[in-house]
């Protein structure tokens, strides 16, 4: 552990020498900018040294820190020989700090960021990477390079980890030295502090005094999804920095022009620097950067310096030969970690994108058209619909924070209690009546409104957006200057410290670690801090499932590994990331021989695949309901034939009822009471081993887009209802006396399940199929279907995951003679909505049910839930010594 | 100090849009905040 820590202090030595030498010849003179500069040249040198050793296959310790050792002699001897210059830089650093006078509001905001430090560090020492996406893309690749000791394209069924993945590089700095993921969040952190420096210099370059522009960095630093993120290992925070740094950049430019000090060719050379490593880590850079662009022509524009801007890119006006060859050099780096990922696709994939598509004006140029897996999927054009929605979305989740925003980052959390009761009235102010703010404000939304319209409609595109926050900040303390009434100003301020203190409430714990968690991770060496140790839900997996296999597999034995698409692996690689993974792609074809091949006795599987063995799954399912393109659409599964249509009209913002049948010859829907597709469809619909019969909820297993909207008086019968019947119930409802102990008396024939949710979600039939609300699904005690005795409804967000899970019994699950209805009042009929039914599972999963066949041969031994092992005498007694 | 009615006005209404807002927020996010909060502190 000391060598590790000695070539540790080597390798960030060299990074910081590397660092100051490239800080000298590219700063400014003006203090306030050189923060961020010094921050973005420390981010860019650690990455690119990372990169340049990983690509060569030198990434682990001892390669690096000879290499840095090499590196720091070399600085050594030209520091020996350019000593005079040197001192003149250092001597310019400690002017910034030269005496700091201590005032009361000096204090104040120093204490306030300390607090944030404080549990900024406390989550960076006790907590593990816990983020969904962090665990099945981002951090496998960190995982991956350590342990091979060089950045390659792995093999994964995870196809996003074929993304950009600077920001991973970065963040692989972290580990390769320790060989342990402890310090992984310090590099989200280094983000968030670049991003909240960056906002310290926009604000001085808008003439905000010291300790103006400090709290207004604070108060953006204490915004809660961006607060949460830097400790998340997500990569939006790195976006988002460099937007904000480019943007100070910009400010500054705006304000000064040119200055002989900080010539023009020099900063340009850093906002494309920021722009290159924004496009390497995440391709959305590219959309959050016309605000950039328009903030960057009013500036030319302003001081005459377009021509001079283009005259300067000339190698002619670069000063001296060494500087041309700085540049070029410093440029060649940031062009590598941008352009690497997108030419490596492109020779692998023969898609730069991959596995997004990439369109241009409705023409496919690069993907099959398809973007199939989760999170792949790209608009690749600019569309107004997407705009409006997402800003919609943008409303719902970010600004009036309606759902469980503080939780484990589902909905990437909200902009907490400051930027609504404080920055909204701001940025409106500033709008009215400050130009100088006005014109800030405006870039800062092209940029938002430029995002929104080229991703397509997704509540999970919130996590692009921590750039945006500073604008309320911003306005705010505009505003604080402008009004110049002491008796206003103090009492606004006061309102944002509170709200700000409100802010830190919300994430001092990250809401994803119980009490015990935390007891549990704190207990453990700081090395030994796994999620596997916490108990944490993932989409069918929890963190101590992991902790199970690891327990069970021998250190040095290669865990195989099988997985849907979007499924979270990085816990199996261990705190340490010495297990060794390997993912069988020749699954369950040539699973054995694959396994026997490598010397691979153990299987990992997540309950996702898991609970489909042995069974039989058709490739679509059962029966459901749901809207489609301003119509009723049905889908039902007969003979492991799906067959989906739709018919009849549902219009949004309104009230429809919608029926469907099935005798096992015929097939009808009705809208409304009226007949609008009768078909004749034969045979028994087919089930999966255990489908929960779900209302509203958009899942892995249901067709579409999340329903929004409401949904009301949802029943299903084990018989088929005359179309008189149905029309009776439309109207009255089912007549039934809502005290339990009359339900059975007065059960109509026939009927297995009725959700009224007057209130609650039971089952008034009397069969005791209750609902439970999933996620964000709230009941709803007014604006019921228009049915007598309807006195509420169920109310959904539009979010995946959110719904009402009525079980899995038997009961529900009825192969012919059935009779599903539901009142419906969409948001929106665009696109598909699942409304009520048993889901179905898509044909990716279907070939998992194969390894039942497998599991048959008597080729596997169950371990635990999750880990299946290949049978031979060696692991047979392996097995039988765990005691399992 | 002169009093300047236009920026009263401007300054005691901002205010009031802003402790407005913070009820409308307090209404719906107070609960969850303190929710974590007291998670935190039973710890």
């Amino acid at each position: 552990m000391l060598l590790r820590l000695i070539q540790m202090g080597i390798g960030n030595l060299f990074v910081l020498g590397v660092t100051i030498h490239l800080f000298r010849l590219l700063r400014t003179t003006v203090p306030h900018l050189n923060i961020p500069i010094f921050g973005f040249l420390w981010i860019f040198s650690a990455t690119l040294f990372t990169f340049l050793l990983g690509i060569f296959g030198f990434l682990a310790p001892a390669p690096m820190a000879l290499a840095s050792l090499i590196g720091l002699l070399l600085m050594g001897l030209h520091f020996l020989r350019n000593r005079s210059r040197y001192v003149v830089t250092f001597s310019s650093l400690r002017t910034r700090f030269k005496r700091p006078r201590f005032t009361l509001v000096a204090g104040f905001l120093a204490a306030a960021a300390l607090i944030q430090l404080l549990r900024i560090a406390f989550h960076v020492w006790y907590t593990p990477p816990y983020v969904h996406d962090t665990l099945t893309y981002h951090l496998p690749n960190v995982a991956e390079w350590v342990q091979k000791g060089r950045i390659h394209a792995i093999s994964t069924p995870v196809l996003r980890s074929y993304w950009p993945a600077t920001f991973e590089v970065f963040e692989s700095w972290f580990v390769v030295f320790l060989h342990n993921d402890l310090l992984i969040q310090l590099g989200c952190v280094s983000c968030y502090l670049l991003a909240v420096t960056s906002v310290y210099a926009i604000c001085r370059g808008l003439d905000f005094g010291k300790h103006l522009s400090a709290g207004v960095a604070l108060l953006y630093a204490y915004t809660p999804s961006v607060a949460i993120h830097a400790t998340s290992c997500k990569n939006d925070m790195a976006v988002a920095a460099v937007y904000l740094f480019a943007m100070a950049l910009l400010v500054d430019l705006l304000r000064v022009g040119n200055s002989s000090s900080f010539p023009l060719s020099r900063r340009l050379l850093l906002i494309a620097m920021a722009f290159c490593v924004g496009v390497g880590t995440k391709a959305y850079a590219v959309f959050i950067a016309p605000g950039l662009i328009l903030l960057g022509i009013a500036a030319l524009v302003k001081h005459r310096l377009l021509k001079g801007a283009i005259l300067s890119l000339h190698p002619k006006n670069i000063p001296s030969t060494g500087r041309f060859t700085l540049y070029t050099g410093l440029l060649l780096g940031s062009g590598v970690l941008t352009f690497y990922w997108y030419v490596r696709n492109y020779v692998i994939f023969d898609n730069p994108f991959y596995p997004a598509d990439f369109k241009l004006f409705g023409h496919l140029v690069f993907g099959s058209g398809a973007a199939p897996d989760p999170g792949t999927s790209a608009q690749s054009s600019f569309s107004i619909h997407s705009m409006w929605q997402n800003a919609r979305n943008l409303v719902t989740y970010k600004i009036l924070d309606q759902f469980r925003i503080y939780t484990d980052l589902n909905r990437i959390t909200g902009w907490g209690w400051f930027n609504f009761a404080c920055g909204i009235s701001a940025v409106i102010y500033g709008l009215l009546f400050d130009k100088r703010v006005r014109f800030i404000i405006l870039c800062f939304v092209t940029s938002l409104l430029s995002l929104l319209g080229w991703v397509f409609v997704d509540d999970w595109h919130g996590r692009f957006l921590h750039f945006f926050p500073p604008v309320f900040a911003i306005a705010f303390g505009a505003l604080l200057i402008r009004l110049r009434i002491r008796w206003a100003t103090a009492p606004l301020a006061a309102l944002a410290i509170v709200c700000s203190l409100f802010n830190y409430l919300a994430v001092l714990n990250v809401g994803v670690f119980s009490k015990d968690d935390l007891g549990r991770l704190m207990a453990l060496p700081p090395l030994q801090r796994s999620l596997v140790n916490a108990d944490i839900n993932y989409p069918w997996v929890t963190g101590s499932a992991y902790g199970e296999v690891l327990k069970h597999v021998p250190e040095g034995e290669i865990i195989g590994y099988s997985l849907r698409k979007n499924d979270v692996i990085y816990p199996l690689y261990g705190s340490d990331l010495s297990r060794r993974l390997h993912y069988i792609a020749d699954f369950p074809a040539g699973l054995v021989d694959s396994m026997n091949s490598r010397g691979i006795r153990y299987l990992y599987f997540p309950r996702a695949v898991e609970r489909f063995i042995g069974g039989w799954m058709p490739p679509y399912g059962a029966h459901q309901i749901g809207v489609r393109g301003g119509q009723m659409a049905t889908w039902i599964n007969l003979n492991s034939r799906n067959h989906e249509y739709n018919a009849g009209e549902v219009q949004p913002g309104k009230w429809t009822h919608l029926a469907f049948t099935f005798s096992g010859e015929q097939a009808i829907s009705y809208v409304n009471g009226e007949i609008v597709a009768a078909l004749d469809y034969r045979g028994e619909v087919k089930f999966n081993r255990t489908p929960h019969f779900v209302i509203g909820e958009r899942s892995n297993f249901t067709p579409g887009e999340p329903f929004r909207g409401r949904i009301d008086e949802v029943s299903l019968f084990r018989r088929v209802l005359a179309q008189r019947e149905i029309r009776e119930i439309m109207n009255r409802g089912i007549s039934l006396t809502e005290s339990p102990s009359n339900q059975s008396a007065t059960t109509p024939d026939g009927l297995v399940a009725y959700y009224r949710f007057n209130g609650n979600t039971k089952d008034l039939s009397g069969n005791g199929h209750d609902g439970k609300l999933i996620g964000y699904a709230k009941l709803a005690s007014d604006n019921g279907a228009p049915v007598p005795g309807a006195k509420g409804c169920v109310r959904l967000p539009g979010v995946i995951g959110n719904g009402v899970d009525c079980g899995e019994s038997p009961e529900l699950r009825i192969a012919s003679n059935l009779t599903l209805m539901a009142w419906v009042h969409p948001d929106s009929v665009d696109g598909t909505h699942f409304v009520a039914g048993t889901p179905y599972s898509g044909g990716e999963w279907w070939k998992h049910s194969r390894i039942a066949k497998v599991i048959r041969d008597n080729t596997f031994t169950q371990i635990t839930r999750h880990l299946y092992a290949l049978k031979s005498s060696e692991t047979d007694r392996r097995t039988g010594d765990s005691g399992d | 100090m002169r009093l300047n009615l236009p920026r009263l006005i401007v300054g005691l209404g901002i205010l009031a849009i802003n402790l407005y807002l913070l009820k409308v927020y307090i209404s719906t996010q107070a609960k969850l905040t303190f929710e974590f909060f007291l998670t935190l502190v039973n710890f």
